[in-house]
Parts: structure tokens; C-alpha cells; sequence
């Protein structure tokens, strides 16, 4: 089984949303907690997820959902994407934190559409993304009534299904508990009695991680950590001369073997094939192959859709 | 009971003692409500955190005669005082099906504690009207089409609220059963149906003990029936000996200052508008005799010294909403709710093979209680059902959507284990009506009556016949007050569970009968029809409606006109079998008995019905009526005899030549059964 990587998503302080434009080269399957919307503004991008992959063109709009694992990938021609990340907390239902929600906005797709069809929403996103630039008290506020009323549209107008978990179920999610178990993961990674000191740390049993984590996320507890240790190996990797034993040792994997037959099996070449060519790799690990544009051409694309 | 009437009339003297000492102006003063019209929209407007009747509404009290103000809580739901706090049980239309009367009782205990820990002293929430047709708006405030069973279950919350030494007011005399009409129609019926269908449940709940009656907004033969000399002075007052007092339904219950206090009206509630000045003037011009309003005030001053009297004043907050009284509302859901259907057993779903159930249709995840109007209680959470789902069987992936879209819909049933259709309607539908040319007082709700179809919305009817087909394991839960035709729809779905509106801890139930935790043992308390043109027509934007004698399933069975589903009926998860039965007559009571054996492989809990039939009368009657039934809990192969028992004068008719109720001198059908169709029932016959 591939395991997916989880994207941690940092959020301004002033929104529990981050926006940004940016082109894709690739951005392989992730998933993150967060409620994804990108807007096309420029040339294609190929999509892989539930239910179908799609090529999206300038003009379409496409949400992921909390947890939804996704890839996106560069078509032949170049693309520019608008990028809003909402934080999951912005979908809860204040009476009832077992609920979440799955919405269905796909302008690909013909069978589930909004009832105010997708120009709003596009018109929305773009003026979201335009008003993001802004860092006065005013863009503040238009920010927040935007982002809102973003989500009061999806609400209101998009197909979405709810997903109840019970009030007492241990397999219920505790968004809390659930994050601290995954950043003590990332954290530490590479070190050798990390298990045990997080069953020790946070008072939880082997079980009960791992049970949460499947439950939750859909990967085990030692998938997850495969997957911290190859991403930090790949920067590694492409930009710095460390050794092969050097890396294999500071990212975790115990021995070179080990690294090299986890690396085949999990990006499908070897460490040194990687480190020869590979795929494009931004230095900044928090934002996956995202290549660098013009502002400019961004905020002019924006005004377009609004 | 310690209030009991005889309990209240030792206060006669006291109370006259205590009227001879006060002023005209201050007696007449405990004759009205203290709310200000503006101070009650100011509750349901001004704060969003307020509400109708978020306190006790006052009326009277006069401190220097140490004369308590009445303080008036409505119901029947529960207690509406407050903000989440009240326990918010099922509507008395689930109660009804439930055909307990302890359990009922239970309720009224818990609702008096309520009432008093909330610093009120009334609770008027016994609501005993007869739906003539299942489609009047507020038929979940009371218990079923059947006048017998009204009696039973209303005196039975009567009883338990008057126990806890809180004053219980039964409402809405009479003949109120349209809501958009309410107060402007006219019900005009003969003297046998007064009499022997739309009055018994009153006389019966005075025999038992009330000690307070609102009068209804409509008319009756062209008389407001707040002003109705017949209904108030000569039949509850005289014939019954009535103790306790009248008050009239809220703001437009009184209408004329003479014509009510001469026609027996007590207490105008909840603002004084005709009574106060206008009511002194009127009896300084002679209009009004003194005497009656010596006889109103020894009435409301007498029952008040007798209720706080007896209260002991312990009960305090913590039995709001307390974990004792939620047990209580859920167990009334568990008995009431009830299978209707339930092809191949589809029902229970097991818990290890249900994985993933999906819940379709827009009450699934909605807090429908009920209606929006004076009954909606404010409690502290509500189960959705698809919260119950989840919860009951939390190993289930649990799948909600609005099903708009049928395309959808259907892929989600396809790849389900089992599909939950909640359909059926909320405070928009059906409930509590304020028409737009009275509309200061607007609820928001629209509610009123089932005026243009008594089936489900045509969405829902769409999505239950595209999409039940795709899963055999398919259910319809039925959300609302009073009947819902399934016809059009009901072979597209393997199971029917009629949930009415469930209360607080609804979704729970649901869930655990769908589950097969609860085994289901509530019974129609109405009949559902294969037309609506069954039962009798009701023009619901009128000035005047008859009222024929018969209705619901006497109707159908005097015209041999066969139900869909019968009165009394309602499915288990085990089997039953009856026998032995036997009847006889002693001096002042008829018998039904009979064995029955739990044949099935869980626990169970059947309600026993017995029915009188009237085949050798002289007279035109009903082909039988239900005049007794028995809640009967039995464990796999146990078996218990039961007899059930009902007093003679509940068969008498009431003649218009002597004008009295009589007892017929013949040969009677009896029968006793698990519904009121005839191959569920055992027969006999007796003789009186």
C-alpha cells in the first residue's frame, strides 16, 4: 500500500484559512485536515481524486474535503492555481463535534451541482484571493466576511453529506489528541524509542494510536512514520552532499539497506536515482512543488473571475 | 391524590371567609392574567434568549388576604418555561400509542416537579381534544381519535401532575380540533355526538379530580365557547359539579366582558382586556350579579389555598431536565413508537452486519420536537436520528444526506447495508397557527393544519420510490403528529416505524428499535385509511363545521369501509398467542380475559384491547368502541392471564328524548385482542 503524506498546513494568525496562487509541477497524494478550493486560473491541471481524476481547466473549481487524499499534477501546458486552505474548524457544527462534513464541488463533474450553479463560487474564490493580498484593517474584515460567506454558500447551496460518528465512541475522533499524536510523530521520527515515548507522553495505548490513526486518517501508525522519514530524506537528498549512510541515519531508517529498499518501494526509485534526477523538488518542504510566477499575472487573473 | 376535590372543598369556607373580606375591584382582579399583551411579545421577540411563557405566566393574588397568584406553565410536552433546561418528553400523540397509563402517570410527576422547580403552580398541559380529522395542526398535544382512551391517558397525566401538588388544567374545552379556523369556526353537532364522542374525556378527567379547565377559542352551536353558558354553567359546572376554575384560552378566548362572566368564565388569561375594569363597571351597571363573581373567586382562591397548601415547597431546580426525568421521556418514546410494517423481517438490523447504514431525507438530521407554537419545549439537547444511528451502533460508518438528488441517493443505498428514510414533517407543516391578520403574535412558524394533503411532501414520496427499491433492508421512519398515508408509497420499503415526534431522546429510540435493542410495542391510537376520503371531510378555512357522530375507525367500520392499518395496531419483534378467553359481567363492571404467551424468541410487550360492539342496539351506534386495554410485558414461552375490566356506564348512550346517557338492555359483542381488527381479536358476547 502507498502511504499517503500528510501536509501540514500553517494558518495566519488572523484566519483560520491560508491563501495563495501558485503553479503546480506535482504535489503527489496527500491529504490534510484542512477543506482545500482551488480555482484554475491559468492552463490545466491534472487532479487524482475520489471519485474520478479529472483535468481541470482555467475556470473550473474543484473542493477537497477534510482528509481527502489527493495528487495534483502538471499537464503538458504551464498552470497557475489559486490555493484556499480552510481549516476544518471553520465546518463544525457548534452542537455536535461528531459530525463532518463531505461536500461535493467538482465543476468536472455533471451529477452533483450547486444549486446556484459554479460562477459564485468562482467569483467568491477569486475575490478571496484577491482580497488575501490586502494587510489593512479592511482586507482583515473582507477576509473574514468572505471566508464566511463562502462557507455559508457551501452550506446552502452544495450537495454535502454528513458523517456522524457517535458520542461515545472511542474510535471517535479527537481532533486534539488526534494532531498531537501526529506532530509528536513528526517530530520524532527518527528516533529510535519514539513509540514508546509517545504511548508514554500522551498516556495512550500502542492500540488505541494505532486504531485512531486508521480510523481517523487511514494509514497505520508505521505507515505514518515511513512516510516522515522518506519526506525528510528527500530534501535531504537533492539539496545538501550528505552520504547516503549519513541520511538513512538522521532521517530514522536504522540501516542504508533499509532506506534504500523502503525508498524503492515508497517513491519508486532508489535514493541515489533520486538524488541523480527525480522529480522537481521545492526547497521549502511545507508547500510541495509549487513553482515560482509572476504576481502580477496572478492578481490579474484574479480580477478576471471576479 | 392528597388535592382531591375532597381535599379542595374543605377550603370552601375558608375561601368565602377570604372573599367576604375583599373589595369588588379585588376580586375581580384575581379573575385575570397579569401579563401585559406587550410584556408577552416582548418574551417572544424582544430576547432571543426568552420565549412564550419563559416564566410562569401570573394571574391574580391579592397579598394583604395571603391569596397566591395562579401561575400559569404550558405543555403538554413537557414544561415550556425556560431555556434548555425542561425535559422535553414525546408528544402525547407517542404517548398515546404507548396505551400506558402508569407510565403517563410517571410523566405528570415528572412534569409537576417541573412545573413547581420552575416556581409555577399550573400546568396546562393536559390537552384531551378529539382529532375529528387526523389533519388538525396540533393533534400531537393530545392522545388519539379514540374518546375512551383520552380519558384514560389524559387523567392519567392529570393524576401524576396533581400529585406533586401543581393544579392541572385540561384544555381546550370544547370541540377545538382545527387550528386555522380556531377562532373563527362554529362546530355544530347533534347532542349524541356532544355526549357521547367530543365530551366524555372532560367528564371523565372532572370525575377523576381536575382542578382547572381552559375554555377553547372556537364556538360551539354559535357560541364563543370562553362565554358558553351551556358548557360551562349547565354541563361542567352543574352536571359534572365542576369545583375547581375555568380559565379561557390566551388573548382571544374572551371576547365580550358580560357575556363571559354570565356564561361561567373564571379567568381571562393571559392578559386582562374584558375582565379588570370593564368587568367591575359592568357589574356596578347590573349586568354581571355579584354572586357570580363571589362564585369565580371562591372557585380560583379555594383551588389555589388547597394546591400550596399541600406543597411542602422542597422541590428545587436540580429536577429540571434531571437525568431521572430523561430516562423517563426516553423510556415513553421506547413504548410508543411504532412498526407498522416490517416485511421478512428486515427489522432488527443486526449491529454485525449493518456496517454502514445511510440516512436519507431532510428530518434525519434535524431537531424536529414538534411544533413551534405555545407547546414547543426548550430542552437542554435533542438526539437527532442520525445521531441515534451513530451512537446506538457505533461501529456503523453512518452516512446522512438530504437526498435531493436521487441520482445520489441511490448510489449511497446501493452500497449501504441498510437505508433510513426519515420523512414525514416539522413545526411548518403542521402545529400551532397564528393567521397573518392576528399576526403580532406570530411563532414564525407557519404550522396550522394538513389542509391540502394528510401524505408525505412529493419529494419525499419520490425519494422513498426511487430509492427504496435499491436496498432490501429499506425503512421509513415516520416523523409527526397524527396519521400519514403510506398507499402511494409503502411497497417501495420493507419496514414502517411511526416515531411521531419522539421528544428529546427520539433519535436514541428510533435507533435502538431499528437495532432491536427496544422491542417495539406502541400501537396506532388512530386508523390509517387506503383514501382520505375514508374519513370524514373537514373544510379547515371555515365559520361552520358539523361534526358527524361517527369518525376514524367507527366510521370506517359502520360503512364497511377496510383500513389500511387499524386502530390499536402495531408489530413486535416476537410473536404472540391468545386463549382462553372468557367475559362476563358483574354489578357495575363488563370483563374481558384471556391468556397470552410470548411464541417468539425475545422479550416482548403486547397491549391487550377490549372492544364493546353494539350489533343488537335499537339505536344507530358504532359496529364496536375500545373500552379497556392492558400493557402486558412478557419473556420468551412466559405466559400470563389477563383481565381487563371497564364500568358499565362507559357503554351507555345518551338519549335525546330523556336527555341522559343510558344503558342499554341487551345482548353486547365483546372482544379482547391485540388491535381493533377482528382477526386480531377473540370474541364473545354478554348481556346486560
Amino acid at each position: 500500500m502507498r502511504s499517503y503524506i500528510f501536509e501540514a498546513i500553517e494558518h495566519g494568525k488572523k484566519y483560520p484559512a491560508k491563501v495563495f496562487v501558485t503553479s503546480i509541477e506535482h504535489s503527489s497524494f496527500h491529504w490534510h485536515y484542512e477543506y482545500e478550493l482551488i480555482l484554475v486560473l491559468k492552463g490545466t491541471l491534472s487532479v487524482n481524486a475520489s471519485p474520478k481524476p479529472a483535468i481541470l481547466q482555467a475556470g473550473d473549481i474543484i473542493l477537497f474535503n477534510s482528509k481527502a487524499i489527493h495528487e495534483l499534477q502538471r499537464t503538458q501546458e504551464d498552470n497557475l492555481c489559486l490555493f484556499i486552505q480552510m481549516n476544518q474548524c471553520l465546518f463544525s457544527d457548534f452542537k455536535d463535534m461528531n459530525k463532518t462534513y463531505h461536500f461535493y464541488l467538482n465543476s468536472k463533474t455533471d451529477d452533483l451541482q450547486p444549486k446556484n450553479g459554479y460562477r459564485s463560487f468562482v467569483q467568491l474564490a477569486a475575490n478571496i484571493g484577491i482580497e488575501f493580498q490586502r494587510s489593512d484593517i479592511v482586507g482583515y474584515y473582507r477576509m473574514k466576511s468572505l471566508l464566511y460567506g463562502l462557507i455559508a454558500d457551501l452550506f446552502e447551496y452544495v450537495p454535502y453529506e454528513i458523517h456522524q460518528k457517535a458520542a461515545t465512541s472511542k474510535e471517535n475522533e479527537n481532533p486534539v489528541l488526534l494532531m498531537r499524536i501526529i506532530e509528536f510523530i513528526q517530530e520524532n521520527y527518527m528516533k529510535d524509542n519514539m513509540l514508546d515515548e509517545l504511548y508514554k507522553e500522551l498516556g495512550v495505548s500502542e492500540k488505541t494510536v494505532y486504531r485512531f490513526l486508521k480510523c481517523n486518517v487511514g494509514v497505520s501508525t508505521k505507515e505514518l512514520i515511513t512516510a516522515c522519514k522518506i519526506e525528510a530524506a528527500k530534501p535531504l537528498l537533492k539539496f545538501s552532499d550528505k552520504s547516503i549512510n549519513f541520511i538513512a541515519d538522521k532521517c530514522g531508517f536504522g540501516s542504508e539497506n533499509t532506506f534504500y529498499r523502503v525508498f524503492k518501494k515508497e517513491v519508486g526509485v532508489t535514493p541515489n536515482e533520486y538524488r541523480q534526477n527525480g522529480t522537481t523538488l521545492e526547497k521549502n518542504p511545507d508547500v510541495k512543488g509549487y513553482l515560482s510566477f509572476s504576481q502580477k499575472e496572478a492578481a490579474e487573473l484574479l480580477n478576471k473571475y471576479i | 391524590m392528597k388535592c382531591t376535590k375532597k381535599y379542595r372543598l374543605a377550603y370552601t369556607e375558608q375561601a368565602q371567609r377570604i372573599v367576604s373580606s375583599l373589595s369588588l375591584e379585588e376580586k375581580v382582579s384575581l379573575m385575570g392574567g397579569n401579563v401585559s399583551l406587550q410584556e408577552m411579545l416582548a418574551d417572544m421577540t424582544a430576547d432571543a434568549n426568552k420565549h412564550y411563557n419563559y416564566i410562569p405566566y401570573p394571574a391574580g393574588g391579592v397579598k394583604k388576604a395571603d391569596v397566591p397568584p395562579m401561575l400559569f406553565c404550558d405543555g403538554p410536552r413537557g414544561v415550556v418555561c425556560g431555556n434548555g433546561k425542561s425535559t422535553c418528553f414525546p408528544v402525547s400523540m407517542l404517548r398515546g400509542a404507548s396505551f400506558d397509563t402508569k407510565l403517563e402517570e410517571e410523566i405528570g410527576h415528572a412534569i409537576g416537579r417541573e412545573v413547581r422547580a420552575f416556581g409555577g403552580n399550573l400546568f396546562a398541559g393536559v390537552c384531551i381534544n378529539l382529532p375529528y380529522n387526523p389533519g388538525w395542526g396540533r393533534s400531537q398535544e393530545t392522545y388519539g381519535e379514540e374518546s375512551f382512551h383520552l380519558g384514560e391517558m389524559g387523567s392519567s397525566l392529570m393524576r401524576g401532575v396533581q400529585e406533586e401538588d401543581v393544579i392541572a388544567c385540561i384544555k381546550h374545552y370544547a370541540f377545538n380540533q382545527m387550528e386555522i379556523s380556531r377562532f373563527k369556526v362554529s362546530v355544530d353537532c347533534d347532542k349524541r355526538t356532544e355526549r357521547e364522542v367530543f365530551l366524555p374525556h372532560f367528564k371523565r378527567c372532572i370525575d377523576e379530580g381536575a382542578a382547572s379547565v381552559m375554555s377553547s377559542y372556537n364556538l360551539y352551536m354559535g357560541t364563543q365557547c370562553g362565554h358558553h353558558n351551556y358548557l360551562l354553567n349547565e354541563v361542567l359546572k352543574g352536571e359534572w359539579d365542576f369545583d375547581g376554575f375555568v380559565m379561557s384560552d390566551f388573548i382571544w378566548g374572551v371576547k365580550d366582558t358580560v357575556e363571559a362572566a354570565n356564561g361561567g368564565q373564571d379567568m381571562e388569561m393571559c392578559c386582562t382586556q374584558f375582565f379588570g375594569e370593564k368587568l367591575v363597571d359592568s357589574v356596578r351597571a347590573g349586568k354581571v350579579p355579584e354572586s357570580r363573581i363571589d362564585d369565580a373567586a371562591t372557585r380560583i382562591i379555594r383551588t389555589l389555598l388547597a394546591f400550596e397548601d399541600s406543597y411542602n415547597g422542597k422541590i428545587d431546580e436540580s429536577v429540571i431536565g434531571c437525568k431521572d426525568h430523561i430516562a423517563l421521556a426516553l423510556q415513553s418514546a421506547r413504548e410508543g413508537i411504532t412498526l407498522i410494517k416490517n416485511e421478512n423481517n428486515v427489522l432488527p438490523l443486526e449491529k454485525d452486519n449493518v456496517k454502514r447504514v445511510v440516512v436519507l431525507g431532510k428530518l434525519g438530521e434535524k431537531e424536529v420536537i414538534g411544533d413551534h407554537g405555545s407547546s414547543q419545549v426548550h430542552p437542554a439537547y435533542i438526539v437527532t436520528p442520525v445521531q441515534g444511528i451513530a451512537n446506538v451502533n457505533p461501529k456503523a460508518e453512518v452516512v446522512y444526506y438530504n437526498g435531493e438528488n436521487i441520482a445520489h441517493a441511490k448510489k449511497l443505498a446501493a452500497y449501504a447495508d441498510a437505508v433510513v428514510f426519515v420523512v414525514g414533517y416539522d413545526h411548518d407543516d403542521e402545529g400551532e397557527y397564528i393567521s397573518e391578520d392576528q399576526n403580532d403574535a406570530y411563532t414564525g412558524a407557519i404550522g396550522g393544519d394538513r389542509k391540502n394533503s394528510l401524505g408525505l411532501h412529493a419529494d419525499e414520496i419520490t425519494l422513498i420510490k426511487e430509492v427504496g427499491p435499491v436496498n432490501q433492508n429499506s425503512i421509513a421512519v415516520l416523523i409527526g403528529g397524527n396519521m400519514i398515508m403510506i398507499e402511494e408509497w409503502k411497497d417501495d420499503v420493507s419496514a414502517v416505524l411511526m416515531a411521531y415526534y419522539a421528544g428529546m431522546e427520539g433519535g436514541t429510540a428510533i435507533a435502538e428499535i431499528l437495532f432491536g435493542d427496544v422491542n417495539p410495542s406502541g400501537k396506532l391510537p388512530f386508523v390509517i385509511p387506503f383514501k382520505e376520503s375514508d374519513l370524514p371531510q373537514v373544510d379547515w378555512d371555515t365559520q361552520s363545521q358539523w361534526y358527524d357522530y361517527y369518525h376514524g375507525y367507527t366510521k370506517m367500520e359502520k360503512e364497511g369501509v377496510k383500513p389500511s392499518v387499524p386502530y390499536g395496531f402495531g408489530l413486535s419483534y416476537t410473536s404472540f398467542a391468545l386463549g382462553n378467553a372468557s367475559f362476563g359481567t358483574t354489578k357495575d363492571t363488563v370483563t374481558a380475559s384471556c391468556s397470552i404467551t410470548n411464541t417468539g424468541g425475545v422479550n416482548g410487550t403486547q397491549v391487550l384491547q377490549m372492544y364493546v360492539g353494539f350489533k343488537n342496539s335499537s339505536v344507530d351506534r358504532p359496529v364496536k368502541i375500545l373500552r379497556g386495554f392492558e400493557r402486558v410485558s412478557l419473556r420468551p414461552g412466559e405466559s400470563k392471564a389477563v383481565t381487563i375490566d371497564c364500568p358499565i356506564e362507559q357503554l351507555c348512550w345518551y338519549n335525546p328524548d330523556t336527555e341522559k346517557m343510558e344503558i342499554e338492555h341487551m345482548e353486547y359483542e365483546i372482544y379482547i385482542g391485540t388491535s381493533s381488527a377482528n382477526e386480531d381479536l377473540l370474541s364473545g358476547t354478554f348481556i346486560l
